[in-house]
């Protein structure tokens, strides 16, 4: 299994205050790896650090055995805001950047978030789920190794939400990327994940390997008892850290 | 039949009271209710339009005003959106530049006509000097307002997908500004108006505000009044452009 993501003692430190105390994580090549915890526990700070958005107080990021420094066209993220540019169509927005998209290239990824039917239209007419949907062909269109997703079904309705993780599942599978998914949805980190870490207090509190079956069924007792296990974790985490 | 009802009243009842009182005027001037001498008829004003049109006089007190107020707002507004663009995008021009602006921004700009007519006299560059001094203001603030209200999520985006700095100019940056630099558009062209007024009303040996003047001395009121509605068409016909391309370049927004 090839390790595509290292973090060696990462800390995070703002205006004095600790946000991230050494954290170490080593991602391998077609993980879904779910980070959960409380609202600002740090989960996004760290996704920012991965993606070479900030950078780490101390400690190193290694993607590939390469230093993470900044930005790399290797890596993408999708935000809770789709991030779309408002004067230009959908398929205008598809075609932003260095590399040249092709026009069939644009047609299959199109076909694949099921937008062809609105790659003329403006971003404001469409619904936030059909956004979010642009934003997912825009990231695919640059075929990338590692897919960062910061809560990006948060502001969608519940019907939305479950086609949209879905879609994901099925990219992921198909295009055997690495993604990582930042979410206080604890049902869609067990619906997707591969494993589940727990982020709370400073630091990496666990590590859950969730090893059900796809597709992952909601209702299985099995699914649910490990949502139950996650929940009466974060909530003794607050008394103190395990392990 | 409802919906041409209310149609029809949409249109009318917005035209009722100035028809009204074009009626009112015509029919108290035609029976000498008021001076003719300080308020001529309405007809008689469609009159000296017509002989006006005929000679040459208009058309080249037209054309001039159109001139300098063209020329002024071209240098003007070039100058007032690249010094924008220049202090809204770039932190060390802006330390250098902006308070300076500003603080001249504050001077009434028609109040340095004594001064401008001074160092450049009375021919076309004190006139096209000062529209063009009035024009540079609102469009300098609105453009660095534009610039600076620029969506920084947008613009982490366009580094991650690793736009180029132009890109990220062309792609992101300008067309965010754009609407705050066609308000700042709009607002310069009633600058630009009554700059060019009283350029013309005070030191000027030709154009329309310079046919209102000579008019005076000659009291011929109708003369006057025309050059009057003659500013307030250009002006209107100078928003409608605007707003075309205001609306040009706001097409992908929602009217809803």
């Amino acid at each position: 299994m090839q390790t595509v993501l290292e973090l060696k003692a990462v800390t995070k430190k703002f205006n004095g205050q600790t946000i991230l105390n050494p954290i170490d994580l080593t991602i391998q090549q077609n993980d879904f790896i779910a980070v959960i915890g409380k609202s600002g526990a740090g989960k996004s700070t760290l996704l920012r650090m991965i993606a070479g958005l900030s950078a780490p107080s101390s400690g190193s990021i290694w993607q590939n055995q390469q230093r993470v420094t900044t930005t790399n066209a290797m890596t993408r993220i999708m935000f809770q805001n789709p991030r779309l540019l408002p004067w230009k169509t959908v398929a205008q927005n598809l075609s932003i950047g260095q590399a040249k998209i092709t026009s069939e290239q644009l047609a299959t990824t199109l076909a694949q978030v099921d937008l062809t039917a609105n790659q003329h239209q403006y971003p404001l007419t469409l619904s936030g789920g059909q956004q979010q949907r642009v934003a997912l062909a825009r990231i695919l269109l640059h075929h990338p190794e590692l897919l960062l997703l910061d809560e990006p079904f948060g502001a969608l309705d519940a019907f939305t939400r479950q086609s949209m993780q879905q879609l994901i599942e099925n990219l992921w599978k198909a295009q055997q990327l690495t993604a990582l998914l930042v979410t206080h949805d604890i049902e869609e980190a067990v619906a997707l994940a591969s494993k589940i870490v727990i982020v709370g207090q400073q630091q990496l509190l666990q590590e859950i390997p969730i090893n059900l079956p796809r597709p992952r069924d909601r209702h299985s007792p099995a699914f649910k008892a490990i949502v139950q296990q996650i929940i009466s974790q974060l909530e003794t985490s607050q008394v103190q850290p395990a392990g | 039949m409802q919906k041409f009802k209310t149609k029809l009243l949409n249109f009318c009842l917005p035209a009722l009271l100035p028809v009204s009182l074009l009626l009112i005027w015509q029919i108290a001037s035609q029976f000498n209710l008021i001076s003719t001498k300080f308020f001529p008829a309405p007809s008689t004003i469609i009159k000296t339009v017509y002989t006006l049109v005929q000679g040459k006089e208009l058309f080249k007190n037209v054309t001039i005003s159109l001139y300098r107020a063209t020329l002024g707002l071209g240098i003007g507004a070039s100058l007032g959106i690249l010094l924008g663009l220049l202090t809204g995008l770039s932190h060390r021009a802006n330390q250098l530049l902006d308070s300076t602006i500003q603080m001249i921004r504050n001077i009434p700009h028609l109040a340095l006509l004594p001064l401008v007519i001074a160092w450049f006299g009375v021919g076309e560059t004190s006139k096209i000097f000062l529209v063009a001094v009035g024009v540079f203001f609102p469009l300098y603030a609105n453009t660095v307002h534009g610039i600076q209200s620029v969506d920084p999520e947008l613009i982490e985006m366009g580094h991650v997908y690793q736009l180029s700095r132009w890109q990220l100019f062309t792609d992101i940056i300008f067309p965010s500004a754009l609407p705050a630099i066609l308000v700042g558009l709009r607002y310069a062209l009633g600058i630009m108006w009554t700059t060019l007024i009283v350029a013309e009303t005070i030191a000027s040996d030709s154009g329309i505000g310079y046919m209102a003047m000579n008019a005076r001395e000659f009291m011929q009121m109708d003369v006057i009044l025309v050059s009057i509605l003659i500013y307030a068409l250009l002006g209107k016909i100078s928003d409608l452009i605007a707003k075309f391309f205001e609306n040009e370049a706001n097409h992908w927004q929602i009217n809803e």
